[in-house]
């Protein structure tokens, strides 16, 4: 009974993850094609791994273009898709990151999950924006620190940058 | 300092007590050179307590170099600024230099330290990569100028990030940019030179010349992004 309740807890988070108005998938596109891939990764009765949140899901590609969910077969890479980085455990929890590519390009990044203690959130909310605008116009993950910014997230860039490895950016 | 520091150390392994050094280091300059804290020996030299020559060896050295720094920025670096001792607008660069010594020293090779978005480099992140630091726009709190490339050197970002009014007019009618960015071989120096430019405004920084290994990397007026020459700076587009 435990083991279903920790489940159902996984599933909320996942669900919470996905539909949080914060990852505003792009636009014309239905966000239950990324729920239906999602969800057989942790309904199968497989054991959560021991560092938890639903990391069996992190390697999702997900298509976001208006194509029904049926053309995976496709080889085809849609004009717009997003890539879920790896979740990357820091001192104070776990960084996220999905990358928006439209023609070949990242053109948004959404952070699907950050540490979320009171001092952490100010700290992002300072330094991510600022990591976000960076990797876009250099279109690169690169950026190993930011001059100016008191914080430097290794955690935030590390995700980016299976991303983009991922994605073949 | 009340300064969040992030040691980024790349070698495959490392001695943790070379790290633990460096960390009891940076808490003993923030308990001496402190001015929020009315023990430490700055404060003490600060209400005439104590004088100079009786103070620790390494406050005396800190102290004799902001007094060149001083003289060489034309005053526009000045520890006694508003009549009262306090010298963290080089303090910080210097600490996080030595921080950065004792790692060096117990042969660690490619590491970053970041105080507060001041940063120094030592070797490479990976094999065929650089160390590469965004720069702080200083209009903008959310965006970058563009990027540096860190070659065993080290880049100091002083400012204010407030919402709203970014760029601060000076009495004059000059501007004085939100921030000022120093990319060069010590972090100390870039970081008073940085403070420096920041409080006189890049209108009037003839003086900057003599320190020709230090590149500045800042924003007119104009709004145009100003630079040193040989700032290794690669600038974004967004940013134009």
């Amino acid at each position: 009974m435990k083991r279903t309740l920790s489940l159902l807890g996984l599933l909320v988070l996942g669900a919470m993850l996905l539909f949080n108005p914060n990852t505003g998938l792009v636009a014309g596109v239905a966000p239950t094609t990324v729920v239906a891939e999602a969800m057989p990764s942790t309904t199968t009765g497989e054991p959560p791994p021991a560092d938890a949140s639903g990391t069996e899901s992190m390697q999702l590609t997900t298509s976001t273009t208006t194509e029904p969910p049926s053309s995976t077969s496709s080889i085809a890479v849609p004009a717009t898709y997003s890539v879920l980085g790896d979740g990357i455990p820091s001192e104070f929890g776990i960084f996220q990151v999905e990358v928006v590519i439209e023609s070949g390009e990242m053109v948004d990044i959404i952070t699907i999950s950050e540490p979320g203690d009171r001092k952490s959130r100010r700290i992002n909310d300072e330094v991510i924006p600022l990591y976000e605008e960076a990797a876009i116009s250099t279109q690169s993950a690169d950026i190993d620190a930011i001059s100016g910014a008191t914080v430097t997230w290794g955690a935030y860039t590390a995700s980016l940058r299976s991303a983009m490895d991922d994605a073949g950016l | 300092m009340g300064t969040a520091v992030l040691l980024d150390i790349r070698d495959r392994q490392f001695p943790q007590d070379a790290v633990d050094e460096a960390v009891s280091m940076l808490h003993w300059v923030d308990a001496t050179f402190s001015v929020f804290r009315p023990d430490s020996e700055i404060s003490r030299i600060a209400r005439g307590e104590m004088s100079v020559t009786d103070a620790d060896l390494k406050v005396q050295v800190v102290l004799s170099t902001c007094e060149t720094l001083r003289h060489d920025t034309a005053q526009a670096f000045d520890h006694y600024h508003a009549g009262d001792l306090d010298p963290s607008g080089y303090v910080k660069g210097w600490a996080v230099e030595q921080a950065a010594r004792i790692l060096t020293g117990s042969g660690i090779d490619s590491f970053l330290v970041s105080a507060g978005g001041d940063i120094v480099s030592r070797g490479v992140p990976s094999d065929g990569e650089v160390w590469k630091v965004g720069i702080r726009d200083p209009r903008d709190a959310n965006a970058t100028l563009g990027t540096v490339n860190l070659v065993d050197n080290a880049v100091a970002t002083s400012g204010l990030y407030e919402r709203g009014d970014h760029i601060r007019r000076t009495r004059a009618g000059g501007m004085v940019p939100a921030s000022v960015s120093i990319v060069g071989p010590d972090l100390g120096i870039a970081d008073a030179l940085a403070t420096a430019v920041f409080a006189s405004g890049v209108e009037d920084i003839g003086w900057l010349s003599t320190f020709p290994e230090y590149d500045l990397i800042t924003v007119t007026s104009g709004h145009r992004i100003l630079r040193s020459r040989t700032a290794p700076f690669t600038s974004t587009a967004s940013a134009i």
